[in-house]
């Protein structure tokens, strides 16, 4: 029900410079494969998520291929060093061409 | 050994082949449902979204719910707690208003928009936000006084064998609780309702608790009663006040 691209970063509380933390990130999408079919028999065109990027400040961290067997709302999780005070910049692209953006700071 | 004294043995050893998780309603293991409950439950970023309408301006005098509730009009009054108290009795328009109604009410009468749609993705987001704010506090819904009718009715909607495979919440949630169905555990009702809206994992969305009752009444070949409606609400006030004193916990993240 939630609009596609909308999206959500949580970063845990109470970590000092230097902790390698957790970070997990939501991007509300329906991920339709294009195998499946509506409810009048028509295909369901391909409308999935394409790829991930996560900078940490003006630096990109990490680039992730991501498919349509990603389940809906994709979560991913990952763990950074949180070595400087900076935006945890996502980035999500999809088949049609979006881009969705979410960050949060990380301050240490 | 013949075949027969074999099944006879299978069927000895079975109880005790039954795994701990099975003993659980939920259909996966323990560890699986802490991996999930681990990350981000997807409502929440629906209730981010309800945050946004409660502040969003509406309406002929550009009226935001905040606007009245966060404390700068004079009839304003703080809703943390409030939703604990939920389904409640309205005098002014004399009937048991579920949260959500009591939502468009005030959207009608106090902002004079138009209200939200009942099973629109908007009253979802904004109930999940205004039951986000009461998280933790106890669940307190008064069954007595003017509520007391609609308890009344609410039991009996709750009791009431009908559709057509004859059977009523009561049939599987209190009689059958903790029988096997389709290889899960039949829950008793209990406190369940203090965890809703919740997000449910066969349906990857997010519901509120009179559209999950309009699942298990199609699910149970029932007409569906109408969201909203007279028995409907009673239905919810019957429910969650057997949810009184279990501490509120949304949103929730159900199978």
């Amino acid at each position: 029900m939630a609009e596609t691209g909308k999206a959500l970063i949580k970063l845990p509380a109470g970590y000092k410079k230097g902790d390698v933390i957790q970070a997990q990130t939501i991007c509300i999408h329906p991920q339709d494969t294009g195998y499946g079919k509506d409810k009048e028999g028509k295909p369901i065109p391909a409308f999935h998520v394409t790829s991930v990027e996560v900078w940490y400040g003006e630096k990109k961290i990490s680039d992730m291929e991501v498919h349509g067997a990603i389940s809906k709302d994709p979560y991913i999780s990952f763990k950074v060093r949180a070595s400087h005070s900076a935006p945890l910049k996502v980035v999500w692209k999809d088949t049609k061409g979006n881009v969705f953006e979410q960050s949060a700071e990380i301050k240490v | 050994m013949n075949v027969k004294t074999i099944i006879a043995a299978l069927l000895a050893a079975l109880p005790l082949a039954v795994p701990a998780w099975a003993e659980e309603t939920q259909s996966i293991s323990d560890a699986d449902l802490a991996l999930y409950r681990e990350g981000i439950n997807p409502a929440e970023v629906l209730r981010n979204t309800g945050g946004e309408l409660f502040n969003k301006k509406m309406g002929p005098e550009n009226l935001s719910c905040a606007d009245c509730h966060e404390g700068q009009k004079p009839k304003a009054k703080a809703l943390t707690g409030a939703a604990a108290a939920y389904p409640k009795h309205n005098k002014n328009a004399d009937r048991v208003m579920s949260l959500q109604l009591q939502i468009n009410n005030c959207v009608e009468k106090g902002i004079k928009a138009e209200p939200y749609k009942l099973n629109s993705a908007e009253i979802t987001a904004l109930t999940l936000y205004v039951k986000g704010l009461s998280n933790g506090m106890k669940v307190n819904v008064a069954t007595n006084g003017p509520a007391q009718p609609w308890y009344e009715v609410g039991k009996q909607v709750y009791e009431q064998r009908r559709g057509q495979r004859n059977l009523s919440c009561k049939t599987c949630h209190d009689e059958l609780a903790g029988h096997t169905l389709r290889m899960q555990k039949l829950a008793s009702i209990g406190a369940g309702a203090s965890h809703w809206p919740a997000y449910r994992m066969v349906n990857g969305d997010t519901f509120l608790i009179e559209q999950r009752f309009k699942q298990c009444m199609s699910n149970a070949r029932m007409a569906p009663l109408k969201e909203g409606s007279d028995p409907m609400v009673a239905l919810e006030l019957y429910v969650t006040s057997l949810a009184n004193g279990a501490a509120i916990e949304t949103p929730g993240f159900v199978r």
